[in-house]
């Protein structure tokens, strides 16, 4: 049975105690929630200790939420955060800067290329660091100093690398 | 509020996105588009297995379920002691509740008695029990008696003694801070407020050391017993306005030889860790 109520209402139900409206809201977003923080770190039982405290952390504090935006995107920004605490507790594994063994099939790049014109290709010829550094900034959402620390590298080197990734995309898309 | 583009992601670029099979620059597209499109990201969750979706799940309900930890327990997650350590400190004896609030209730008096200039009676006898309060949630937290957690940590291979420690120490602090409260409350008094640590201390030591030998319940019983007769015998025909100075044990030379003591049979309990064994712990006598 699809519960039919917002988001938003979900997580109001949520403040009152509702395991229910819980439920709804996990059906909703765990798949997604789990695809992407795969593509972060290859270990999928990492991958479930953070899907698992994410929602325990919604559980405890919906009202967290400050009302604005997409309850999606409050909830990514919860679940990089537990990863990232994850991958601290295991410091043998590491943030994947976008899975490189993958190989492209011709197909995708066709596809690629459709949706996105040059800008495929350019990030793809961004250095790992580089690409590392972009994904935790500009995709994730993480601050220059959680980036530095789910790096291991000094907050200013983030910023210097996240300004010559943008100079080499300029540069390339000119 | 959710928009509703009216883009939406073709099904074969989702399906290469959940395997990683599509490139970097439409992984990033990928995402950006699902956050804001409701329909693209319930169209991803029969990509991925049901069955890892559902445990998860069960184990989300699982943690809900479960009462939040204490505040002394967050606080020591917070520091980094390992979940599984503040698990076994979490589940504590039935005990536990009862001698804080004794204590409580002790410190209370004796802060109070000082207060109201209360007979040198009184503070003689709260000098002797309040003692006894710590060694029965000393011994009450290490034997695991009434614990739910026994039959798992009996299975366990962690070492018993470093378990007991924990336990032993989660006790022990906060009647340390609570005593040294209690004599900062009282700045006039001295010493006199906290002259029972050191036997408290001394006590539990000791019966550590013998529960090595014996059941620790029979030692803590006979230990408690014998300090409270101890005290009744020796300040027998003593002036009582004197009671507290007339017990060697309250004396600074007494206070030291209780120390030297402690740390002997602080020293037998590190010596005999490895015969510590639940089993004989968790005989009542």
């Amino acid at each position: 049975m699809r519960d039919l109520r917002s988001d938003e209402v979900l997580l109001v139900a949520i403040g009152e105690q509702d395991q229910g409206a819980l439920t709804a809201l996990y059906q909703r977003h765990a798949p997604w929630l789990t695809a992407r923080l795969t593509h972060r770190c290859g270990d999928s039982d990492v991958v479930d200790q953070a899907l698992q405290d994410t929602f325990v952390a919604v559980w405890r504090k919906p009202a967290a939420y400050r009302g604005s935006g997409e309850v999606a995107a409050w909830l990514w920004g919860i679940a990089v955060r537990r990863l990232i605490d994850q991958l601290r507790r295991r410091p043998a594994l590491a943030y994947l800067p976008a899975a490189e063994q993958t190989v492209v099939s011709a197909e995708d790049e066709v596809l690629v290329g459709l949706h996105h014109g040059e800008l495929a290709g350019t990030l793809d010829r961004l250095s790992p660091e580089l690409l590392s550094v972009v994904q935790a900034t500009v995709l994730d959402g993480l601050s220059t100093r959680e980036a530095a620390r789910l790096l291991g590298i000094p907050t200013g080197t983030v910023k210097s690398r996240a300004a010559r990734a943008r100079a080499q995309l300029r540069e390339a898309l000119a | 509020m959710t928009a509703n583009p009216s883009w939406h992601i073709d099904p074969e670029l989702l399906a290469g996105y959940v395997t990683g099979a599509s490139g970097r620059a439409s992984r990033a597209s990928v995402e950006s588009h699902l956050v804001t499109c409701a329909s693209c990201r319930a169209a991803m969750a029969p990509l991925i297995a049901t069955d890892r979706l559902d445990r998860n799940l069960a184990a989300i309900a699982d943690r809900v379920d479960r009462p939040r930890l204490h505040l002394v327990e967050r606080l020591l997650e917070r520091v980094g002691v390992p979940e599984h350590v503040t698990r076994v400190l979490a589940v504590t004896p039935t005990e536990r509740g009862a001698w804080l609030a004794g204590m409580l209730v002790a410190l209370l008096v004796a802060v109070t008695a000082d207060l109201f200039s209360a007979s040198e009676v009184t503070v003689f006898a709260f000098l002797v029990a309040a003692p006894l309060l710590p060694l029965v949630g000393v011994t009450a937290a290490v034997t695991f008696r009434q614990d739910p957690l026994r039959e798992l940590v009996a299975a366990v291979p962690t070492p018993v003694f470093k378990l007991f420690m924990m336990r032993a120490l989660v006790v022990l602090a906060p009647t340390i801070a609570v005593a040294a409260g209690a004599s900062m409350l009282v700045p006039g008094q001295g010493w006199e407020p906290v002259l029972w640590l050191l036997p408290s201390f001394g006590l539990i030591v000791a019966t550590l050391a013998l529960g090595s030998w014996f059941p620790v319940w029979a030692v803590a019983w006979t230990l408690g017993g014998a300090w409270v007769l101890a005290a009744a015998v020796w300040v027998r025909g003593a002036p009582s306005a004197d009671l507290v100075g007339s017990y060697a044990a309250f004396r600074p030379a007494g206070q030291l030889v209780l120390l030297a003591l402690s740390l002997l049979a602080g020293f037998v309990v590190v010596v005999r860790r490895d015969s510590f064994d639940l089993v004989d712990l968790g005989r009542t006598s």
